[in-house]
């Protein structure tokens, strides 16, 4: 997808340059490491967004915050030094992130950890472009909430829904072709995202002193993350809430256990004295995104973004129109 | 409307959205005594680059998969005049009608429809939007696209032979594959019965027409 082609783009010459190098991680060089990576990283600036995913950013009405640190939510900041505490709905995803390790067969770390910087940077612009907030990197993977103070509890469930699903085109689009070319068996992604109401969700300050993190304890936070590996690869898993906050998210949900066979996957959690049953449903991220307005879907089922600015196009040819085009010849009889 | 009818334009519309997705509401035009399908449809090229969406309205009458299935771009993405093959509402004139009613004669199918038809239709505005010309050509207006299609179509290299053709398939007279074609040249089988055989698909309205242009009575 064309979102996403500077990263793309970043990983093949990762790829390239690590491979052609075939003594490079056998001579000592530091240095020439620290430039070759630097000069990778450097490809996709950090703190702003590349053309199109600004583009997408705008369409959605959103301004995304380069400044928030992670262990931090911006509106519940108050909280670290209060030592209070705070009852607020949030959207928990996590998104894991997994097959980089197969990467170390074949390139330097110095590689590695370019290629898994790119990917990372990937997954953290697409939630910021939603207006998520980065709560905790972990290894390959992100936590990241959605929703908070002043944010409408349907708009945050979307936003985490849609970013998510386009970041998983990604990996299983886009890197999968990356990775199968250079014979390396390929990334994945599994994510799990459930919704935790004002009741349901305690923020507060955890930890001690300068290891301490503001965040949430919440039985919906846990689940999202128990949901992440019930995922397939490239799947997504959500909770009764997010499907209950907005309807038209039922099309796109089945219940786990439907895929898996398997009864007891039904329920994520339960406490059968309280007649307490919470179910967690796949969700078929692929069909929902061609719903979205800023998708375009081919004929062959590819999904394209919808620039508003059509400059980022410089590289189409109206000749490829043709062979589609001269199947028509219209007429005029009105 | 039997339900028969419904189940089948439900499985169409069903077939339809899994290539089209935005192709997403259907409703009833009773006083068109059709349903209408609308929505976005996205244009793509063979390179999978992707140029433009278009907002239609897909007439599908309820004598489906024998019916003209029609079109009209509701998003006003297409300047409406003549050259662009659009009238004021937005209706959209896919192919000359011989072949339109042709394919309603042999019945159609909403998705191949949308594909073969609709799709390249719409490829080819992008087409003229950014060259000012349409890739194959068209059709010229009115009787001359008519004249047009018979010559570069059908063979048919003058006014007689038009008229003789349309005048015999009214007739309904009958000729055996391997009698003397009525134009007296060689064989039915061949000469003319390819395009008798095309024509009577078209319909008799349509060649009544045809047949008023020949004569230059339009
Ligand atoms: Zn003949």
């Amino acid at each position: 997808m064309s979102l996403y082609k500077s990263y793309y783009n970043t990983i093949q010459k990762a790829m390239t340059q690590g491979k052609m190098n075939e003594s490079y991680s056998s001579f000592d060089g530091l240095t020439a490491k620290r430039m070759m990576y630097s000069e990778l990283k450097s490809e996709i600036p950090e703190n702003e967004l590349l053309p199109e995913l600004a583009d997408l950013a705008s369409q959605l009405g959103i301004v995304p915050n380069f400044n928030q640190s992670t262990g931090l939510h911006p509106h519940f900041e108050s909280l670290k030094t209060s030592g209070d505490m705070e009852y607020h709905y949030i959207v928990s995803v996590f998104i894991d992130i997994k097959g980089s390790t197969n990467l170390f067969k074949k390139y330097d770390p110095s590689i590695v950890a370019a290629i898994q910087n790119t990917i990372q940077k990937a997954a953290i612009h697409t939630c910021l472009v939603f207006g998520g907030y980065i709560h905790r990197l972990h290894g390959d993977g992100l936590f990241v909430y959605f929703g908070g103070k002043g944010i409408d509890k349907k708009i945050a469930v979307q936003r985490a829904m849609q970013s998510t699903s386009l970041f998983t085109y990604f990996v299983k689009n886009d890197l999968k072709e990356l990775f199968e070319e250079q014979g390396i068996e390929r990334i994945n992604t599994r994510i799990g995202i459930d919704l935790g109401h004002d009741d349901d969700v305690l923020w507060l300050l955890a930890g001690i002193g300068e290891i301490s993190e503001v965040t949430t304890c919440s039985l919906h936070t846990s689940l999202a993350s128990k949901m992440q590996t019930y995922a397939e690869t490239n799947g997504i898993v959500v909770g009764d809430h997010i499907k209950d906050q907005v309807p038209l998210l039922n099309q796109f949900s089945s219940p786990v256990c439907n895929r898996t066979n398997n009864p007891n996957d039904r329920y994520i959690f339960e406490i059968p004295e309280n007649n307490f049953r919470y179910t967690q449903h796949d969700f078929d991220w692929f069909n929902y995104l061609k719903t979205l307005p800023f998708i375009a879907t081919a004929i062959d089922g590819k999904l394209a973004f919808k620039a508003t600015n059509p400059v980022v196009y410089n590289n189409r040819s109206v000749q490829n129109l043709i062979p589609i085009a001269e199947k028509s010849k219209p007429y005029f009889n009105f | 409307m039997t339900s028969r009818k419904e189940k089948l334009i439900d499985k169409d519309f069903r077939e339809l959205k899994k290539v089209f997705p935005k192709m997403n509401t259907k409703t009833i035009n009773q006083a068109n005594n059709a349903w209408l399908i609308s929505g976005d449809i996205d244009i793509f090229d063979v390179n999978g680059d992707y140029w433009e969406t278009y907002e239609i309205k897909i007439q599908v009458p309820f004598t489906y998969p024998h019916c003209v299935i029609g079109v009209q771009e509701t998003s006003q993405k297409i300047e409406r005049s003549e050259d662009r093959h659009i009238d004021n509402l937005g209706i959209c004139c896919l192919d000359i009608s011989h072949k339109l009613l042709a394919m309603k004669m042999k019945g159609v199918n909403l998705t191949d429809f949308t594909k073969s038809k609709i799709y390249p239709y719409f490829a080819n505005q992008v087409f003229f939007d950014r060259t000012g010309k349409y890739a194959a050509g068209d059709y010229p207006h009115r009787f001359d696209g008519i004249r047009q299609f018979y010559s570069e179509e059908l063979g048919i290299e003058n006014e007689k032979e038009a008229i003789d053709l349309i005048q015999f398939i009214l007739s309904k007279e009958k000729l055996g594959r391997n009698d003397l074609c009525f134009c007296g040249d060689k064989k039915f089988k061949d000469c003319h019965l390819a395009n008798v055989e095309f024509l009577r698909s078209v319909g008799e309205n349509q060649l009544r027409i045809d047949l008023a242009g020949f004569k230059n009575e339009l």
